[in-house]
């Protein structure tokens, strides 16, 4: 089974310096342990340390679609994903380089028919089928079948990535060759240093405005804690 | 001699009594004046009939209820709608309390259980039908996701995880969260949660809009199913529902028992966690965990100021102290001044 793990060019939050993006490295683990995969790695854009970094967690191939800066990577992504014909397009729930609005699964999803599944945590094929895990807030999960060939995304709660080794880093095979460019997007406006901004607070309610209930027998109190926890869970 | 009868002058003075007392002492003594009671009624809901423009906020409402995150789009709808503009809500189904929540039409697509492909479809017609001036989605799990459909659907960019917004200017993080994107805010507009505060203004007169017709396509996904998950395999900063044990409690395995039977995630006080009689990885508080929960049980837990740190951003809170001045029995919505030790066997009990 063919799978393509879709990679971007991540920076370090703190010094900027280039370095995978962890749940595309989550994506690699996790595309190796189905039986029978043959995982690729595929980025469209300029050669970069942080892509070629992927080798030394596992992965052995990687394909470079080389773009200028810039420009649009769908074009170029959709030709060598037709050209592969993968069963499976695994990519990290948020890739880095672009705008970071993990948005570019879901158009090659759509140029390309194929279903998309998001935040996947376990993954599981059987035949024409992929079964997915999905992790949702709150610690819930969500299993989804979708027929293959799929794009499914990965959450940061998936299983770890592979440890770094510098022998698979220096074994790796860099496949490059010039990408179809599409036209730059629109710009998006003025880049500036980040600033963080105040959130908003939760809305509690003020100290001493509970009920209390004094000295009750034990069967009462716990017959309030669970009228209590029954209206909670009703509420949401 | 007549003798003053204060009573009587006051009850002569009264004008109305609900919804609440009145008096006119300018007649005093004098005959009472006969008024119609004033029923107070809550402010007249705003009525749109003819907006300039539309701002849609498609919210995921779960059960048909606003949810914190939905209230704070349906806000920032409002906030770039301003007086002359009108919100549209869009929701899978049906809505309790949109004009509150600040929305002037409301369409429910008519979509049951979890297909998001179809959600997608549906609300890419209704904004292309209706034409709003700008789409604010959350950006939750489904929500972001729902977004990232309808953009693709319509080719279109989106500005995702907004932290800031207002009528001229969107900011976004990119670059890894070391730079931000500035913008005039664009068509489609995801919203990060707690940025923008809910609408809190006099209630606005809701409009129905029948949701677009469209072809019911065979999507992809053939199944989805919510899983059960054990409440204690959850990390305790994303659990829902946590019941803490501290000083009061000394029957551990009970304690467990109980978390168990309650489907609550167990954590723990500071004190128990010294006492080495549960992991320290399930300490709360400042220098344990600090929880995201909306339920929080404390049994026997007095509420050290390190501990309240830790449960600051939950909403219900249910404390067993045997102290009734504890400072967690003032936090609490249901407090009850018992033996959390006999409530924890009770409470086994009805399980």
């Amino acid at each position: 089974m063919n799978i393509v793990v879709l990679l971007s060019a991540g920076r370090d939050p703190h010094s900027g310096q280039p370095r995978p993006v962890g749940v595309e490295l989550q994506a690699i683990a996790l595309a190796r342990s189905l039986p029978g995969a043959i995982v690729t790695g595929l980025h469209a854009g300029m050669t970069d340390a942080a892509v070629c970094d992927a080798f030394g967690h596992g992965l052995s191939d990687i394909t470079i679609l080389t773009l200028d800066p810039g420009s649009d990577p769908l074009p170029a992504l959709i030709a060598e994903l037709r050209h592969i014909g993968p069963a499976l397009i695994l990519a990290g729930r948020r890739g880095q380089g672009g705008t970071d609005s993990g948005l570019l699964p879901y158009r090659i999803a759509h140029a390309c028919s194929w279903p998309i599944v998001a935040d996947a945590t376990a993954i599981t094929c059987d035949g024409g089928t992929c079964h997915v895990i999905q992790s949702l807030p709150r610690g819930a999960r969500r299993r989804i079948t979708v027929s293959l060939p799929a794009m499914v995304t990965i959450h940061e709660a998936a299983p770890p990535a592979l440890p770094f080794a510098y022998r698979g880093r220096k074994a790796g095979r860099l496949h490059e060759h010039a990408g179809m460019a599409g036209p730059p997007p629109d710009p998006a406006g003025e880049i500036r240093p980040y600033r963080p901004r105040p959130k908003l607070i939760g809305e509690i309610a003020p100290a001493g405005t509970g009920v209390v209930l004094s000295s009750p027998t034990p069967d009462d109190a716990a017959a309030a804690v669970l009228a209590y926890i029954e209206r909670f869970r009703t509420l949401s | 001699m007549n003798r003053r009868d204060p009573r009587a002058e006051r009850a002569a003075m009264i004008v109305a009594v609900t919804p609440r007392l009145r008096l006119d002492r300018t007649h005093r003594g004098g005959a009472r004046t006969v008024q119609a009671a004033v029923t107070e009624t809550g402010p007249a809901p705003i009525r749109l009939t003819d907006p300039a423009f539309l701002i849609a906020a498609v919210v995921e409402a779960p059960g048909g209820a606003l949810t914190r995150h939905d209230r704070q789009v349906i806000g920032a709808a409002r906030l770039l709608a301003g007086n002359a503009g009108g919100v549209l809500l869009i929701a899978p189904g049906a809505v309790e309390a949109a004009g509150a929540a600040g929305a002037d039409r409301f369409m429910a697509l008519g979509v049951t259980g979890y297909d998001p492909a179809c959600l997608a479809r549906r609300v890419a017609r209704a904004i292309t039908d209706h034409a709003p001036r700008h789409v604010l989605f959350p950006e939750t799990a489904d929500g972001g996701d729902l977004a990232r459909r309808v953009a693709a659907l319509c080719g279109c960019d989106l500005f995702a995880g907004a932290e800031s917004l207002t009528t001229h200017q969107a900011v976004r993080p990119t670059g890894a969260g070391r730079q931000e994107i500035r913008a005039a805010p664009p068509w489609l507009i995801s919203l990060a949660p707690d940025r923008i505060a809910p609408y809190r203004g006099r209630p606005h007169e809701v409009e129905s809009l029948p949701p677009p017709e469209i072809e019911p396509v065979s999507g992809a996904t053939m199944a989805a199913e919510p899983l059960a998950v054990d409440a204690a395999t959850i990390p305790l900063d994303q659990a829902p529902l946590v019941i803490a044990a501290g000083n009061g409690v000394t029957d551990f395995a009970g304690f467990l028992d109980l978390a168990r039977a309650l489907g609550a995630t167990p954590g723990a006080s500071r004190v128990v966690c010294d006492a080495g009689a549960l992991p320290r990885a399930m300490q709360v508080g400042a220098s344990g965990t600090v929880l995201n929960a909306e339920c929080y049980i404390a049994l026997g837990i007095s509420g050290a100021p390190q501990h309240l740190q830790g449960i600051g951003t939950v909403e219900h809170i249910v404390a067993i102290n045997t102290d009734l001045h504890a400072a967690i029995i003032a936090r609490a919505g249901l407090a009850i001044i018992a033996d959390a030790q006999a409530v924890m066997a009770a409470l086994r009990r009805m399980l």
